[in-house]
């Protein structure tokens, strides 16, 4: 009955943010075309150094591979900026203005309303963009699909999303100490950077703690290499139920320490704002 | 019992005292001082079912952020409160159903969209039954005479329109208690008077028990039996208006229109000349000889008319909060 | 001169006052050269560390390192979104009725918050630069005379930086959202600067382009200097080719303002 009614709020919202979005046809297609461009960029910078290097793996990741790594992360980036990347971006914005007040006084969790306020239609055109990369590598790769991997892919990648949202809502509360909150914007930028290579490229010590100890590496990867047919004679990693379960272990934990950071930040604005 | 039960409420919270210059700004990064500032100091009041009280008083009194305690947005550093059998800072879901709050210039709106979008998050998130909600919006969009604007995005309608659109948002899960934070602030003198009279209505009719704050007296008078006179965190002051004038103003006006103008400095003799543009004069006088007076100037000149007034309230206040001096922590 | 000044120090007080920020910014710009240095290392490997485009792993981490020192000059976070709020919302107007140069205000203000970065970040910096270069990891020292024109090709990435933040800036004259077109630049900026790869790296009808655009003295520019890739013919060719970019982007911003005021003027804000 509770998880109904969230669900008929979520489509109001959502009703809202289209509606919203149709009146701005032009901001829709330029903010769609530079995510786009973003990821041309970054296919270009791979394909630079494959060109140079005469087609040669990197860290026994193909060309291919890459591509297709790529595909997975942008796929994982538009579904979270879809969700929830203005929201926690607003969040220093609505505690600065006191509209925050508002979101208090509902009779409703506050951090759901927080976290779902806008829908950011935008990322809508990209994500046929990203399942054609995925499909035109997948098929050079020769990936089968079967039902099993295709849902422990769409699970790993529901797993990625939870992480982001909660790393940078985490880190978007910090607003609540600080006043001026424009560099979390960028703070996020190196946080996305580590998920966006190979997770091959990096040494052993790294590779552990970027997985196991926070698993900003497992984001795109684990998910890219669910699907990817492998080998044991293959140069790089594979991937591992164990590990696999690891991380959606991880991804539902984080969203209990993401709200009780949640509830320590309020308590926070309670009791030193007036 | 009553609906709103405050007992010795305090807000105490502390400020970043900056210092002044380029070292200053170097030291501020490592090292920081604080002063306290009671914002709220033990504040004491009981509020009746479908009363309508005024908190009165001048900037950074301790209004708002008593209100915010109340609505449950703030814990309070000492005290109690009680809002119809809750405590406010527990924030329960059924308690943040029966109450409302409006920030007068800010909006919980959607900016770019209609209000009516905005109504029906509001009608889904406080769980408003299709019937209800549509009477009670017809209800209201006609007493404030909106109904043409609702399906006009919230940023191409004036100050005061959306200030009634935000009213209307806050009512139509028919809370029992209002609470509204300078509602009339920044609107035009008309934008004010139908604001005012859709509260007066409400409470009227549907006997919702409302709290204000504000620093116009207009609101006060218009619109509220009793005042809150609220300064430096404390009540100075609780009861009906007229009483302010009796406690805190020592003066009537004494207005006069003479058919021969005395000459200025016999006209100080009765009081203090506040006014002297031939053939009319204002004088100040003690409020105990007014009647004397008058009957003086009748005696003395030859008055073609004359009126006893009270002081505007704006003035009385103004005097009550210049009287006391700053007293915990204000620089 | 005097109001300059004392916009400088304003300028670099309110920069004090937002701490967590700043101590976060100097941070954040370390770590994007750990991943490059992982990616580049793995590339290096599989071809037994011949160089690239005539980039070694040590050249091509000087690269990197430097590139983000040049960008920091010619990077001016904010500046045109600033000036284009500025423009909408009319705060223009505050600087107009001052005895004070729009152009010189904004300039000193930047000049301010440069010198206030370089000052925090001017330690853990040469930290790591002389730990790299000791360790071998990065490029030698180039000697005095390089350095010096390294030194100038900075100032210089840092005037062109200014002139095209400003000219994006002053667009908000003209057009309500500038923030579409302010992120298209920062796109081609990135790539066509030399920030996202060394531009030696590009297929050549690419390369051909990009080198005569006014993005590579943002940051490819500067950072070759240094790596010694010129020789002093080239060198004087590719300053001369630079002065007149910046006098070619001086007079579009003069222009562009002098058309914008009239503009601006028109609607009262």
């Amino acid at each position: 009955m509770r998880i109904s009614r969230y669900f008929r709020i979520y489509l109001a919202i959502a009703r809202n943010c289209l509606v919203r979005e149709m009146s701005f046809r032009g901001h829709f297609l330029i903010t769609a075309a530079t995510e786009t461009l973003w990821f041309a960029l970054q296919i270009i910078f791979f394909e630079v150094i494959f060109m140079n290097n005469g087609g040669k793996p990197i860290a026994g990741w193909t060309e291919y591979e890459v591509l297709f790594l790529l595909g997975t992360q942008h796929l994982i980036t538009q579904f979270f900026e879809m969700f929830f990347f203005t929201n926690c971006m607003d969040i220093s914005e609505q505690v600065r203005t006191g509209t925050l007040d508002f979101v208090l006084i509902k009779p409703i969790n506050p951090q759901f309303l927080l976290s779902t306020r806008k829908l950011n239609f935008n990322s809508v055109a990209n994500i046929p963009i990203a399942f054609a990369i995925l499909g035109y590598s997948g098929y050079k790769l020769g990936v089968h699909l079967t039902f099993t991997n295709v849902l422990v892919y769409i699970a790993l990648i529901l797993c990625g999303v939870l992480i982001l949202y909660n790393t940078l809502f985490i880190m978007a509360l910090s607003a609540f100490w600080v006043i001026k909150n424009q560099s979390l914007f960028e703070l996020w930028f190196p946080v996305r950077n580590f998920a966006r290579y190979p997770i091959d490229m990096y040494p052993p010590s790294f590779k552990f703690a970027l997985t196991f100890v926070f698993p900003i590496l497992a984001v795109t990867n684990f998910p890219a290499m669910a699907l990817m047919p492998f080998t044991t004679e293959m140069n790089r990693s594979g991937l591992v139920p164990m590990h696999a379960l690891f991380v959606a272990g991880w991804a539902i934990g984080m969203l209990f320490v993401g709200h009780l950071f949640f509830r320590f930040a309020l308590n926070h604005y309670r009791s030193a704002s007036s | 019992m009553s609906l709103i039960q405050v007992k010795n409420l305090s807000k105490i919270y502390k400020v970043y005292r900056k210092k002044p210059g380029f070292l200053g700004a170097v030291k501020g990064l490592f090292h920081r001082e604080y002063n306290d500032v009671r914002a709220v100091d033990g504040v004491s009041f009981d509020i009746e079912k479908g009363e309508m009280v005024a908190f009165l008083g001048p900037n950074g009194a301790g209004k708002t952020t008593t209100l915010k305690m109340l609505s449950g947005l703030i814990y309070p550093t000492g005290g109690t409160a009680n809002v119809m059998d809750h405590i406010p800072w527990q924030r329960e879901d059924d308690y943040r159903r029966r109450f409302s709050l409006v920030m007068g210039q800010k909006n919980q709106l959607w900016w770019d969209l209609p209000a009516e979008e905005s109504f029906i998050l509001n009608k889904e998130i406080y769980g408003v039954d299709d019937r209800s909600y549509r009477e009670r919006l017809e209800e209201l969009t006609e007493l404030l005479q909106v109904t043409e604007i609702l399906s006009q995005p919230v940023r191409e309608v004036s100050l005061g329109e959306r200030m009634k659109l935000e009213l209307i948002a806050a009512l139509l899960h028919s809370p029992e208690v209002l609470f509204l934070d300078e509602p009339t602030i920044g609107l035009d003198v008309i934008a004010q008077r139908t604001i005012r009279e859709c509260i007066a209505r409400y409470n009227r009719e549907k006997d919702v028990t409302i709290l204000l704050t504000s620093h116009y007296m207009r609101d006060v008078e218009e619109l509220c039996q009793r005042v809150l006179v609220i300064n430096h965190g404390k009540i100075e002051y609780d009861g009906n208006l007229t009483g302010i004038l009796e406690k805190f103003a020592q003066h009537k006006l004494l207005h006069i229109r003479f058919r021969n103008s005395p000459a200025e400095h016999e006209l100080k003799d009765f009081g203090i000349v506040v006014k002297n543009d031939p053939p009319t004069a204002t004088i100040e006088v003690a409020r105990a000889s007014v009647l004397d007076a008058s009957a003086q100037l009748m005696q003395k000149y030859d008055v073609e008319d004359l009126s006893i007034e009270e002081v505007p309230i704006e003035e009385v206040m103004a005097n009550m909060f210049e009287t006391k001096g700053p007293e915990n922590g204000n620089p | 001169m005097t109001k300059y000044w004392t916009t400088f120090k304003v300028g670099l007080s309110e920069r004090l006052v937002y701490r967590f920020n700043f101590f976060a910014g100097v941070f954040v710009n370390f770590l994007p050269l750990v991943t490059q240095f992982f990616l580049w290392s793995a590339v290096f490997a599989t071809r037994d560390d011949e160089p690239i485009a005539g980039y070694t792993l040590s050249s091509m981490m000087a690269y990197y390192m430097l590139i983000h020192v040049a960008r920091s000059f010619s990077s001016m976070p904010q500046l045109a979104r600033t000036t284009a709020t500025e423009i909408r919302d009319g705060e223009l107007n505050k600087y107009l009725i001052r005895p004070i140069d729009y152009m010189g205000y904004t300039l000193s203000l930047r000049v301010a918050h440069k010198l206030c970065y370089y000052l925090m970040a001017s330690l853990p910096f040469a930290v790591v630069f002389t730990w790299l270069i000791y360790s071998g990891y990065f490029a030698p020292w180039p000697g005095w005379e390089t350095f010096f024109y390294f030194a100038l090709s900075l100032a210089m990435a840092f005037t062109i930086g200014f002139l095209l933040h400003m000219m994006f800036g002053l667009i908000g004259f003209w057009f309500l959202e500038v923030n579409t077109f302010l992120f298209l630049y920062f796109m081609v900026a990135y790539f066509f600067s030399g920030h996202m790869i060394p531009l030696d790296l590009l297929p050549p009808w690419l390369k051909g382009i990009v080198m005569n655009l006014p993005f590579k003295y943002e940051a490819y520019f500067p950072v070759t200097v240094y790596l010694g890739r010129y020789s002093s013919e080239e060198l004087m060719v590719e300053f001369g080719v630079e002065a007149l970019w910046i006098l070619g982007l001086l007079i579009i911003v003069k222009t562009l303002y002098r058309r914008g005021l009239k503009r601006y003027g028109a609607y009262g804000g």
